[in-house]
């Protein structure tokens, strides 16, 4: 006798088998079906869909034998499992390696064999279906194609499990994926409100914040205003100085706010056309006090009454904070503002007679909390409004940049911003440039 | 006759320092410390400008203007918000777009400029006044 070979990828066919998940369950009537057909066609009293095990073959479904597995060694479906397409066996008493075989010589008996063999979808061979007589029979080339049939058909079956498997699994990791969703959004929801959270929590620290600074600064004022009777001379200048380092402290409020707004991309912007040369004049007209205090001659050299597309309050800001950035270093001299028409846009420039600013410096300027070298002994600054100042810019079409700057000689600083849209602004600035030209 | 101000402020240190000035500058200035008290006030004495914070305890600001413009006096009452809130802060967001009302912050204000508002509006007649005379 000759025992039925082992397979060259012996231990991978093993492991496709029982992934399968089939070997000692239950039997199926979507197998039993199949072999009940098989033994009604053929006229056969055994036919069996056999799992071909590491020691054994075992029957996921049975006709006509009594036991549901049987030794691998002697089996036919041991061999059946290597064949091509059918491995048929006419007569077992007419082949050397199954005529002293023990099923053949004892019971069941069997003479006839034919076998199909089973593949799993990985392409591993894990089982046969086949159907065994106790007669020797003639098998037809069409006999095999119809036991190919419903071995194919026993096949599906085999695999419609693992399709199923699949599908559940598929399933489970949908039902995964929509828990992570869920936990996502639950997730969004929290920040979003830690969001609002923050916000709120902005918007009401500068309210008490200011509430204390407004007291601090209109108190004191009102006192140097004369407002609570005669101030003693010598009380004047600590007062000026409680003053100015309370105004210090509001503007260090303002800009921390402003930044976190520019941060959250919550800046709001209200666009309207204005002409520049009213926001300059504004801007100018403020900060006059200031430079006469300081003995500084700020000048309008050359405004353009170009219409121009922005938010006038952010372009005051801006204003404002440039100028005032030139009164702060400059000790001596003059700030002159003017401004150069150019095509859809028109420049502004700041230039004073201030302390400059070194290339280094020159570089690290717009950046945030910065402390330059060359303004270190003038009064510190956040270092936040140039920053500002320059998102607020862009934000609104232009750009903010240092033309010139030279140590103990000046600096120029300058911002663009775009000629508004209306056909009246083009009018306008068509004039101005003629004017120019001229 | 000196004008009536009503001022509605919570922070008593603020409360006092306002007092002060307006009386100084020869105002007759009454005084409320929440909205709701404010809210009586006005109705009751008619003032000729409401002073009007926002963050207050009992009635905030905005709840005590939007009550007021509800009443037949009250609507056309000359009001300035005196905050610190930024407008563009979300609670002011459209207020003061649509309420009838002068705004000044506080903190970027300076006393000047806050007699110098108060001088300004109760210069300007009320449109509806006008038609009542």
């Amino acid at each position: 006798m000759m025992q039925a070979p082992i397979p060259s990828n012996e231990k991978e066919r093993l492991l496709s088998l029982h992934t399968l998940g089939l070997l000692d369950t239950n039997p199926e009537e979507r197998f039993d079906r199949i072999t009940r057909t098989a033994t009604k066609i053929f006229h056969v009293p055994i036919s069996t869909l056999t799992l071909v095990d590491e020691r054994r073959e075992w029957f996921k479904s049975c006709q006509g034998l009594p036991n549901r597995e049987g030794s691998r060694a002697i089996s036919f479906c041991g061999h059946a499992l290597l064949a091509n397409e059918i491995f048929v066996m006419p007569d077992t008493k007419k082949d050397i390696r199954f005529f002293d075989n023990p099923m053949v010589v004892g019971k069941p008996y069997i003479r006839f064999y034919a076998g199909v063999p089973i593949m799993n979808a990985d392409g591993q061979r894990v089982g046969v279906f086949c159907i065994k007589d106790i007669e020797p029979r003639k098998f037809s080339k069409a006999d095999g194609e119809i036991l190919v049939g419903l071995a194919g058909w026993a096949e599906l079956e085999v695999n419609s499990r693992n399709l199923s498997l699949a599908l559940e699994e598929r399933k489970e990791i949908e039902q995964k994926l929509i828990g992570e969703k869920t936990k996502l959004k639950t997730a969004n929801k929290k920040l979003e409100s830690l969001d609002k959270l923050k916000d709120e929590f902005l918007s009401i620290a500068s309210h008490e914040l200011r509430t204390p600074l407004t007291a601090i600064n209109g108190l004191v004022s009102m006192i140097l205003g004369g407002e609570y009777g005669e101030v003693n001379a010598n009380l004047r200048e600590p007062l000026g100085d409680v003053n100015a380092s309370s105004e210090r402290l509001i503007h260090l409020v303002n800009d921390l706010l402003s930044l976190s707004r520019i941060q959250a991309g919550k800046m709001m912007y209200t666009f309207s056309e204005f002409s520049i040369a009213d926001a300059v004049n504004q801007a100018v007209h403020l900060l006059l006090p200031l430079s006469e205090q300081k003995g500084l001659r700020l000048t309008i050299a050359k405004l353009e009454p170009v219409i121009i597309q922005g938010d006038s309050e952010k372009v005051k800001e801006v204003l404002n904070n440039l100028i005032g950035n030139s009164l702060k270093f400059t000790d001596k001299g003059s700030i002159t503002i003017s401004t150069k028409s150019e095509p859809d846009k028109i420049n502004v420039y700041i230039t004073d007679t201030g302390i400059g600013i070194t290339k280094d410096d020159q570089n690290k300027l717009f950046g945030m909390f910065e402390q330059l070298e060359s303004g270190k002994d003038k009064s510190a600054s956040t270092g936040l409004g140039l920053h500002i100042s320059r998102e607020m810019v862009r934000k609104m079409g232009g750009e903010l940049w240092i033309e010139k700057s030279e140590t103990g000689i000046g600096s120029t600083f300058a911002f663009s911003l775009p000629v508004a849209k209306s056909k009246l602004a083009h009018e306008i600035k068509k004039a101005v440039d003629l004017t120019v030209k001229s | 006759m000196a004008k009536a101000l009503l001022l509605v402020e919570d922070d008593k240190i603020l409360l006092n320092m306002y007092q002060k000035l307006f009386v100084n500058h020869g105002y007759d200035v009454h005084a409320a410390m929440d909205g709701e008290e404010g809210l009586r006030k006005s109705l009751e004495e008619h003032p000729d400008l409401i002073l009007l914070d926002i963050r207050m305890p009992k009635m905030d600001g905005m709840t005590m203007l939007n009550s007021l413009r509800q009443d037949s006096w009250g609507k056309d009452a000359k009001v300035i918000i005196l905050t610190n809130l930024d407008p563009i802060d979300t609670i002011l967001q459209g207020v003061v777009k649509n309420q009838p009302a002068y705004y000044l912050i506080k903190a970027t204000t300076n006393f000047e400029g806050v007699l110098e508002k108060v001088k300004e509006i109760l210069e300007t007649q009320n449109p509806n006044t006008n038609t009542e005379q």
